[in-house]
């Protein structure tokens, strides 16, 4: 399709607006409320253009083009228009320093008396520097302002987490409330009253967190003026240079733009070609990377306990004097814990150090890659992985989603911002959990299950895709028949019953949208310690998408739990957590070596303790010995996320002085112990030989991915799939009398390796409390608790301290955690399964 | 172009309903409503209040029979206004934004009405009452009272 703008000839892609297909030749159409992203919107009116046989001005951003249209976007009547436009939209936003002459040479002069303030220019504005409102101005070449100015004196909101809202500079163009509605489906701001009285704000005037803000961030940059600025930023200088990286928090994958000055990150925004995230990240990834490589807790100079106390050594010492007691422990009586954060070639050395130096085959990774993990497993003998999974774009392009057991907005944001998209198309969404959760408004259905009622309504529903209409015919493999006579001979009383969904008609319209044509997607998340009942689960899922045709996305954790879980495939059988917990309390495992978060046990059996880590946590008390460790930006590697999407991230700020990365810590420690070969140079030679031995890996390397953006891991060919087999008997959650509550633990990435991130950053607490347990304010009340009371959780064979929430979303009978890895003492312990029966009483 | 989905519609014009029906039955919204609305209509609590502020019909705060508005836009507020919302607030007994006790009055302040060169002025049921002294409160508010005594 061509058009012709400003007598120009240039091609514009069909059903794109006229400043769209204007951005992507190269013109400059001024514009202030337009994004990209969003729906078209028509606030402002800068966009105005002429289309020969139209009468009258269009904006730009709302007018779709048609082949052979012509446009003009500069005449002088329009460039008329626009000054007079930002003349209005100014006399509500200090000008002083936009109309300025003096502009040019303000800005070398900065040291001299200011002669305006912040309320009526840019000297002071955080802004300043790189607003679009600036530019604009810059472009359209205003020189004066008839207007008188008013100066709204609206209050600077500064109460909230991170970022801080000064009103007055806002020219109310709209893009925050739209994109926190449209982008993000938080709802969390409007314009509130009309006319000239009209602002940007929450409901009642409350504080952001108060009206169900993620934090994500969003809003901030999409913000053309200095009106929402993050506040870490608002003391820093310009940066030196921005680089671009993986952000290793969660399973996403965000590419985020960090900026650099002096040696640190202090700044990190989502990249806007990011090819996971496409401009979205969430709070972890936006406002606490930067708190990370700088934080007070960084472990910088490796120590050794020799007497009582820990004391700094020089590397060589360290090495040997770890090396020297390593070796004297036998075959499998050291444990090594691996963090899922860490990159793909980390996590690789680890688990070859753990076999071939430690020899070992007690190796956990501190976070359970769980539900993608799982679905590998059950791919094996019925079929190949990836005729079964998709990627985030299959989940924008859904006509039906299946959102199982996951908070998306907090835990996969991701997924999440894919999962709106495909709402805005009119997609239908099933939301199944055990608590409310703010996707709950935009569901067709909510299927509220209680702890461990998952595998039976997941049961249910492929018993329903049966009996509703599937026939059962169709190449789902041989054993098929005998599937369908398991679901047809299941009691769906009973199981409704043991999934605690009151009502079956609940379900009846999930699975009417389940059977609806069109493509399905069901995503699904597993709790923290996943276990038979949520091997259940995946068998049930995995035939429900069978039969129905769907495609399904595992989420995993962290941001390289899926990277793990492709390694760990080529190595020895891993333990589960709660064995490996066991070997430590009952002395099997005589060592420990830590490169990974893992909670202190009130054991006296462990005789000698490694860390190899970044910072301090409550196991450094009991380390005889602590390697200090490189963080994400500091070493060069790769991620997998939870699409199965790798990612080489580069090294973009030098390591503190006697810190060296992981791999590079136990290939010393294996060449001065003479096991194993480690004669690694570098980063890249390790995915080299990982590419070797890990089948997903093949062909993969730093060069080919730095050219390519990136690509997804092979997986041996497309083989057809079969259906599965339930269990004969459903597992049942033990129930206990003394322990009358069900507890469900969930991870949602909280932190980074052994840095929580409510320790980090006390905004991030004011979010996510690590220590919160949430009750039914019924359980509460017959326990005699108040929200915010300290409570102590019993279960068999454990107990931690933690603080009583209260919420009507969570059954009563249930109680709900996230879990932080242990690395709050209160919270030391290791959960014996996703979902356990446990006791609350007051704490002190 | 993306569509909006139907249901984003009927929820928004049932918002306005609803919206309606409870100002009508207790004469404002309370605010607690706003939180019992977004349950029932999968809206948030900013939409909601988003909606609720644009319309002047609607009022957040219990609305007396008369409605006094003081503008105290910057005009305004160097000719005194200030003293003549004292004034108001003392006659009536209230602070401004709140109602009087017997639902007859609501005191209520605005930016600039646009008639700068009037200032200072208060509006009184709808009547722009222009150059005001404070002395000419207490006629005002009497005159209000009366009418009200005459009507009956
Ligand atoms: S938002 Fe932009 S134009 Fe406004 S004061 Fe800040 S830098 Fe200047
Ligand atoms: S931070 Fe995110 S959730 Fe909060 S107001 Fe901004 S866009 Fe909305
Ligand atoms: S706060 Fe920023 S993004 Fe939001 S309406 Fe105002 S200027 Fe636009
Ligand atoms: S934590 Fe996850 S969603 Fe958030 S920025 Fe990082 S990768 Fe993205
Ligand atoms: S960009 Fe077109 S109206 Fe604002
Ligand atoms: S300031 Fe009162 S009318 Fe303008």
């Amino acid at each position: 399709m061509k058009i012709s703008l400003n007598g120009k000839q240039i091609d514009a892609g069909a059903g794109r607006t006229v400043l769209e297909a204007a951005r992507a030749a190269g013109v400059y159409i001024p514009s202030l409320c337009d994004i990209p992203r969003l729906e078209p919107f028509g606030g402002c009116r800068l966009c105005l253009i002429e289309i020969s046989g139209r009468r009258g001005y269009v904006p730009a951003c709302c007018t779709s083009v048609e082949d052979g249209m012509t446009v003009l976007s500069e005449t002088p009547a329009l460039q008329k228009i626009r000054r007079e436009i930002l003349e209005l939209i100014l006399t509500e936003h200090p000008n002083a320093c936009l109309i300025c002459t003096e502009k040019e040479s303000c800005d070398e002069h900065k040291s001299t008396i200011r002669k305006v303030g912040e309320t009526t220019g840019c000297v002071l504005c955080p802004n300043n520097g790189r607003c679009e409102l600036q530019d604009v101005v810059e472009a359209v070449g205003l020189d004066r302002v008839r207007f008188p100015a008013v100066y709204r004196n609206i209050d600077i909101k500064k109460t909230d987490p991170f970022f801080d809202r000064d009103y007055n500079l806002c020219i109310l163009c709209g893009r925050c409330v739209r994109t926190c509605q449209e982008e993000r489906g938080a709802g969390t701001i409007s314009f509130i009253r009309r006319g000239s009285e009209a602002v940007v704000g929450t409901v009642l005037d409350v504080p952001l967190l108060e009206a169900g803000c993620q934090m994500c961030g969003a809003c901030v940059d999409a913000c053309p003026t200095g009106a929402l600025t993050e506040r870490a930023l608002k003391y820093e200088q310009p940066a030196e240079r921005t680089d671009s990286i993986i952000c290793p928090v969660c399973g996403m994958g965000c590419r985020m733009d960090v900026s650099l000055l002096g040696g640190r990150i202090i700044g990190s925004r989502p990249a806007p070609d990011g090819p996971a995230n496409g401009g979205q990240a969430c709070v972890r990834g936006r406002f606490l990377l930067r708190e990370i490589p700088g934080s007070d807790l960084r472990i910088t100079m490796p120590m050794i306990r020799r007497k009582k106390d820990l004391e700094e050594v020089e590397w060589a010492e360290a090495l040997d004097f770890v090396a020297g007691r390593l070796k004297s422990f036998k075959k499998d009586e050291i444990g090594l814990v691996y963090s899922t954060q860490l990159t793909t070639e980390d996590i690789f050395a680890l688990k070859k150090f753990g076999r071939d130096v430690l020899k070992t085959k007690r190796v956990l990774p501190s976070s359970a890659s769980g539900a993608p993990d799982m679905m590998m497993d059950l791919a094996g003998t019925n079929g190949s992985i990836s005729s079964l999974i998709c990627d985030l774009n299959a989940v924008a392009e859904a006509d039906t989603l299946v959102v199982c057991g996951s908070d998306l907005p907090r835990a996969h944001p991701i997924a999440w911002v894919n999962v709106l998209k495909a709402l805005k198309k009119d997609a239908g969404l099933v939301v199944a959990g055990t608590a409310d959760s703010s996707m709950d408004r935009h569901a067709d259905v909510t299927l509220r299950v209680k702890p461990g009622g998952e595998s039976a309504l997941y049961g249910l529903l492929a018993g329903k895709m049966i009996t509703n209409g599937r026939e059962k015919s169709g190449a789902l493999g041989p054993g098929s028949e005998k599937v369908f006579a398991f679901y047809e001979s299941q009691k769906e009383k009973a199981l409704l019953d043991s999934s605690g969904i009151e009502k079956m008609s609940s379900v009846e319209t999930a699975a009417a949208l389940l059977l609806k044509k069109g493509k399905t997607v069901i995503l699904w998340d597993t709790g923290t310690v996943p276990d038979d009942r949520e091997k259940e689960a995946a068998v049930h899922l995995w035939n429900l998408a069978l039969l129905t045709g769907a495609r399904l996305l595992p989420l995993s954790s962290t941001g390289n739990s899926r990277g793990a879980a492709e390694i760990r495939r080529s190595f020895a059988a891993e333990p589960t957590a709660s064995a490996f917990t066991q070997d430590v309390a009952e002395g099997r495992i005589k060592a420990l070596y830590l490169a990974g978060p893992f909670p202190v046990l009130k054991t006296k059996k462990t005789e000698f303790t490694v860390l190899q880590a970044s910072f301090w946590s409550e196991a450094s008390a009991k380390a005889d010995a602590v390697f200090p460790a490189a963080v994400f930006a500091e070493t060069e590697g790769t991620f997998v996320n939870t699409e199965g999407r790798l990612q080489y991230s580069p090294r973009v700020l030098e390591p503190p002085d006697g810190v060296k990365e992981d791999w590079r810590i136990v290939s010393l420690l294996s060449q001065i112990m003479k096991r194993g070969d480690f004669t690694f140079k570098n980063a890249s030679g390790i995915l080299k030989e990982a590419s070797e031995v890990v089948p997903a890996f093949a062909g993969a390397s730093f060069t080919g991915l730095k050219k390519s953006n990136g690509r997804f891991l092979k997986s041996a060919g497309e083989s057809p799939l079969n259906l599965i087999l339930p269990f004969e008997k459903p597992t049942k959650i033990p129930t206990n009398k003394s322990y009358p509550l069900l507890l469900e633990c969930r991870d949602s990435a909280e932190g980074y390796r052994e840095l929580l991130f409510a320790v980090a950053h006390p905004g991030f607490a004011l979010l996510r409390d690590p220590e919160a347990v949430w009750l039914n304010p019924k359980d509460a009340k017959s326990l005699k608790l108040g929200d915010g009371d300290p409570i102590k959780v019993s279960f068999f064979g454990g107990s931690f301290g933690a603080v009583a929430r209260l919420s009507d979303g969570v059954p009563v009978g249930a109680a709900r955690t996230i879990y932080a890895g242990g690395l709050l003492p209160e919270l030391s312990f290791v959960p014996p399964a996703s979902v356990f029966p446990v006791k609350i009483t007051r704490g002190q | 172009m993306g569509k909006i989905p139907k249901s984003e519609h009927n929820d928004r014009r049932e918002l306005i309903h609803l919206l309606h029906d409870i100002q009508e039955k207790h004469g404002y919204i309370p605010p607690e409503a706003i939180f019992v609305i977004a349950r029932k209509l999968r809206i948030t609590e900013s939409e909601i209040y988003g909606v609720l502020t644009f319309y002047k019909g609607f009022s957040l705060t219990p609305r007396g029979k008369h409605l006094v508005t003081i503008c105290m836009g910057t005009a305004c507020h160097v000719r005194g206004a200030p003293r003549i919302l004292d004034e108001f607030s003392r006659r009536l007994n209230i602070e401004p934004g709140k109602t009087t006790e017997d639902k007859q009055f609501t005191l209520e302040t605005v930016n600039c009405v646009g008639a700068c060169a009037l200032g200072p002025i208060a509006i009184t049921d709808g009547k722009y009452q222009g150059q005001l002294k404070t002395t000419d409160v207490a006629k005002l508010v009497d005159g209000i009272r009366d009418g009200d005594a005459e009507g009956s």
